[in-house]
């Protein structure tokens, strides 16, 4: 586990959490508590990381003021797949960096639609499909740009076997 | 720290993390399942502890963008206070005249009479105006017109035939002249109209008072009641001066010094001829009949014999129009010092001057 990524990681959410709680900025802001999810995913035994959704999303539960335990879940499982992608793919790709950010971000957001009561969904083509896939582009470009910044690869040493 | 690798599956290791991941997905699970009331209740501790600094945070904000709006609904109230008094301020002066007035005219004998002077508006009518009093009201020729602030000028005539306006002149009037003396009655003199330069500059002179007293500025004038024109104690102005004319060498020399026996003074007077839009006339009296109209007045009160009015004008309420209204809108004052505080509220300069004390 590189300590550099687990800084990154709490600096991400701390970002996450002032910027669209504190100062209340909504989509405006990219899913940094995601990206963090799906760095430190990478960094983590399998279970720890699905710990460590669960933590994050249920963060993001008590700010919610209905579906409690939704993003929870939708985070645990999203950590388990990031810990399980460790020994499938390389990581040493930028192109995947992007794709791994922007289909997390696109699983998140099919996951928390299927597990949000019926009552609560908005239309999928319009939640998921045109403003998820804007959002997901979103943060796998910030993804990007933050990574090549810090000098961070979504390869971790000990996925180099 | 050494760097994480996934356990072999034949350690042990693997089974070890997979039973872990399910356990912990049991547990998001269960907690997605939860009643609500007890989800609420595990929010309201994550909110309460974790989450509390950055909901502090945004109150914080919240409250300032608040008060940011509410500052400006504030400023908005007072912009709209001020200009709602703005535009009252025509009928703020007027009840201010009546209010005067009303004042003067019970502390003054019955025959003066409260009329409304106005202005004929052309260059050449300088210090004339009309009354909308005239001669079928008892009004006599040479009667005297007063304001709240003392003399202001004297009637000069019929102005219509019917005899329902007097033409009348204030002390700008080239024509204008009283008898005066100091308020303590011990210099006497003659007060005249002096031009300026400017209408603005126009001046009252006292001439003709005796070479070897002295008169300090701020001494109150007040006609002295001879001649017959002016009832006595009502008051003209104040010694600005001593009056200074230059001769035709050029050379600055007083008119005393001119004459040889006499001292001069400018005055300032106690009337703004541009401010004398109500005003009190005195109506002829029972030893007197208004020539050319069949007036004739009833009996008179015993006020009306006294022929010193000093007591209509108290020494303490000897000031300018402009001195007695400052002191009348102490509400204004409030509102301005409203303005002031969410100015300052805001960070900007207070823009306007700090209230000024004192009451009517």
């Amino acid at each position: 586990m590189r300590r550099g990524a687990v800084v990154l990681a709490v600096v991400l959410v701390l970002l996450h959490l002032t910027i669209r709680v504190g100062f209340g900025v909504g989509a405006g802001a990219p899913d940094f508590m995601l990206l963090a999810l799906l760095l430190i995913a990478r960094e983590l035994p399998l279970a720890a990381a699905t710990a460590t959704g669960l933590a994050l999303g249920l963060l993001e539960d008590a700010l919610a003021v209905l579906s409690f335990g939704t993003t929870g879940l939708t985070f645990a499982l999203i950590g388990a797949v990031g810990a399980a992608t460790r020994d499938v793919f390389l990581g040493d790709s930028p192109w995947f960096g992007f794709m791994y950010v922007f289909l997390g971000k696109i699983a998140r957001d099919v996951l928390h639609w299927l597990l949000v009561g019926p009552g609560l969904r908005e239309p999928f083509v319009r939640s998921v499909v045109l403003e998820g896939g804007i959002a997901a582009t979103y943060v796998a470009v910030v993804g990007a740009v933050l990574f090549t910044v810090t000098g961070l690869r979504w390869d971790a040493p000990g996925a180099r076997r | 720290m050494a760097a994480y690798s996934s356990p072999e599956p034949a350690s042990g290791g693997l089974g070890r993390q997979i039973w872990g991941t399910i356990l912990v997905l049991l547990a998001a699970g269960a907690i997605f399942s939860m009643p609500p009331v007890v989800q609420e209740r595990l929010a309201s501790v994550l909110r309460n502890s974790v989450l509390a600094p950055f909901i502090g945070l945004n109150t914080a904000i919240i409250d300032t963008r608040t008060r940011a709006v509410e500052t400006d609904r504030l400023r908005a109230v007072a912009d709209s206070l001020t200009l709602e008094l703005q535009g009252r301020t025509t009928l703020d002066e007027e009840n201010r005249r009546l209010r005067d007035l009303l004042v003067l005219r019970d502390r003054l004998p019955t025959r003066w009479i409260a009329a409304e002077a106005s202005r004929p508006g052309f260059q050449a009518s300088a210090g004339i105006f009309y009354l909308d009093v005239g001669t079928a009201d008892g009004i006599r020729e040479r009667a005297p017109v007063v304001t709240r602030e003392g003399l202001a000028g004297v009637v000069r005539g019929q102005a219509q035939a019917g005899g329902s306006q007097a033409e009348g002149m204030d002390w700008s009037h080239p024509e204008f002249a009283a008898s005066a003396m100091s308020e303590d009655g011990l210099i006497s003199g003659i007060v005249e109209s002096r031009r300026g330069a400017f209408r603005e500059q126009d001046e009252l002179v006292l001439l003709g008072t005796e070479y070897n007293t002295l008169l300090d500025s701020g001494t109150v004038i007040v006609t002295s009641g001879l001649g017959g024109v002016f009832p006595r104690g009502i008051p003209i102005g104040e010694i600005a001066g001593i009056l200074v004319e230059s001769s035709a060498g050029g050379d600055a020399r007083t008119l005393d010094e001119q004459r040889g026996f006499e001292r001069n003074y400018t005055v300032t007077p106690y009337v703004d001829p541009a401010e004398m839009t109500l005003v009190l006339v005195e109506r002829a009296d029972s030893r007197e009949q208004v020539l050319g109209t069949g007036y004739r007045p009833g009996p008179s009160s015993a006020m009306d014999s006294a022929d010193d009015l000093s007591a209509a004008w108290p020494p303490d309420e000897r000031m300018r129009a402009f001195e007695r209204a400052e002191l009348v809108p102490v509400w204004r004052d409030s509102l301005r010092m409203l303005r002031d505080s969410i100015a300052r509220l805001v960070g900007d300069p207070p823009d306007t001057v700090p209230p000024s004390g004192g009451s009517p």
